[in-house]
């Protein structure tokens, strides 16, 4: 009979077992690799989760997370005000920040759509979105672009279009992010769905 | 033994990530009923699988029996049916038809005819039939395959023909319609009008050309719809996840 995992270890085994990703033998691998680090890494790691959930907030305006009630971007006075992209995931604004295309300002949806998976509209933060493009279009300040920069998924393409729809009344005008073949990718190897929206998609050059 | 590689058709019934950048997909095959396969790296913009592997399509899928999940190796689109996905409603009704089509299958059941419906009421989403129409022709045939065809011409209790003139009350735990000399149990029962009961009786007897022609007022559509969505909540014992998003879309007309 093997020897049971003393008690510390294993708990911390589980706890890193419940995070998406990590199956029970990178748990046990991580859990292993903190054991045998400097002991300074692990308290490190240990102050850094403390932080994450003590000091991160979402942000008032576009729940991105934040460390104040409202996110860096939200309080930039140099951002343009106008332009609204709407994303599923905080992570999705890194990844547009990293662009330095983008200067307007975010919402984060907090997920898509997805009924067979019972989330709805009213699991997002869609009806803080509507009110935002509402509460702007009354102060005489309506965007005049809003992006929907939702994933090129079934769930992400049906987010759009439920916010298309919401919005029409409140907003200049409602564009979605391009779709098509990925800058590198080769024709031959694109699955036909990505090939028939890139020529759907296709422009003038 | 059966070899370790197979290929099917298949349509992609539901799916969550898993991992870095993979995804677990739920498959409704005819061969081989509902199974659970994985697809490596396919949230990856640059991955060969990632388009193909979204539900709502028709797929020819190469797959490696795993231990867990099998394994998708090669995959090509065999019907893409954009046009659904280019309605809010027609995609909400498809979701809702897969979300029945999930429930009503076992794992590794082989289901023809129920991966034969599931296809065709697609199919007419993407010509540009009334989703509701589809919908309710779609729970019909369910049912009929379930082996829950609704009583909608002789009384479920006396077993007396319906006529008209009568006063109909619909009753899921007994299988249809109830005539008005009937007590029938003191709750699970609505009233149902003659032209709600016609119209059910269309949906079993008529196919779909016939249907899709059908002029109705709202209400009676309305009407059919709920004795169909209380009937299948009865028989599949749990009310579709979906409606909800569903009926939003719908209001928001």
């Amino acid at each position: 009979m093997p020897a049971p995992l003393i008690e510390p270890v294993a708990r911390l085994i589980e706890s890193f077992a419940r995070l998406p990703g990590i199956g029970p033998k990178t748990a046990q691998r991580l859990t292993f690799h903190l054991l045998r680090a400097p002991e300074v890494e692990a308290r490190n790691l240990a102050a850094a989760l403390v932080a994450v959930r003590d000091e991160v907030v979402f942000c008032e305006r576009c729940f991105n997370i934040s460390d104040a009630p409202l996110c860096s971007i939200c309080r930039d006075p140099g951002r343009d005000t106008s332009r609204l992209c709407v994303v599923e995931e905080p992570l999705d604004v890194l990844a547009i920040e990293r662009t330095g295309e983008f200067r307007g300002l975010y919402h984060v949806l907090n997920g898509a759509i997805s009924p067979i998976d019972g989330i709805g509209p009213e699991r997002l933060r869609i009806r803080e979105l509507l009110a935002r493009a509402d509460e702007a279009r009354r102060a005489g300040r309506p965007f005049t672009e809003v992006i929907l920069a939702t994933n090129p998924t079934l769930e992400g393409e049906a987010t759009a279009m439920y916010l298309a729809e919401r919005l029409e009344a409140t907003v200049e005008s409602i564009t979605r992010i391009a779709r098509g073949i990925p800058v590198g990718g080769d024709l031959e190897y694109a699955d036909e769905i990505t090939l028939i929206r890139s020529l759907q998609g296709r422009r003038a050059v | 033994m059966p070899g370790r590689l197979y290929v099917t058709d298949a349509i992609v019934l539901s799916r969550f990530e898993y991992g870095e950048a993979d995804r677990v997909l739920t498959l409704m095959t005819p061969g081989h009923g509902k199974l659970k396969a994985i697809a490596r790296g396919v949230r990856r913009p640059t991955s060969r699988l990632g388009g193909s592997l979204e539900p709502l399509a028709e797929l020819r899928v190469a797959l490696a029996r795993g231990r867990t999940f099998d394994v998708v190796t090669q995959v090509s689109v065999g019907h893409a049916w954009l046009h659904l996905r280019d309605s809010l409603e027609a995609t909400a009704t498809a979701w809702y038809l897969a979300e029945l089509a999930d429930r009503s299958l076992e794992e590794r059941n082989a289901a023809e005819p129920l991966y034969a419906l599931l296809r065709r009421a697609y199919e007419l989403l993407d010509a540009g039939m009334a989703p509701g129409r589809v919908a309710r022709w779609f729970e019909m045939r369910l049912a009929d395959q379930l082996g829950v065809r609704p009583e909608v011409d002789r009384c479920v209790e006396c077993d007396r023909t319906l006529e008209a003139g009568q006063r109909f009350r619909w009753v899921p735990p007994l299988g249809g319609a109830l005539c008005e000399r009937c007590p029938g149990p003191p709750h699970a029962r609505t009233a149902l009008s003659l032209e709600a009961l016609k119209l059910l009786k269309a949906y079993q007897r008529l196919d779909v050309e016939a249907l899709a022609a059908l002029r109705l007022p709202a209400a009676v559509e309305r009407e059919a719809e709920t004795a169909m969505r209380d009937f299948l909540r009865f028989s599949l014992e749990r009310e579709a996840r979906s409606l909800g998003f569903l009926d939003d879309v719908r209001v928001g007309r």
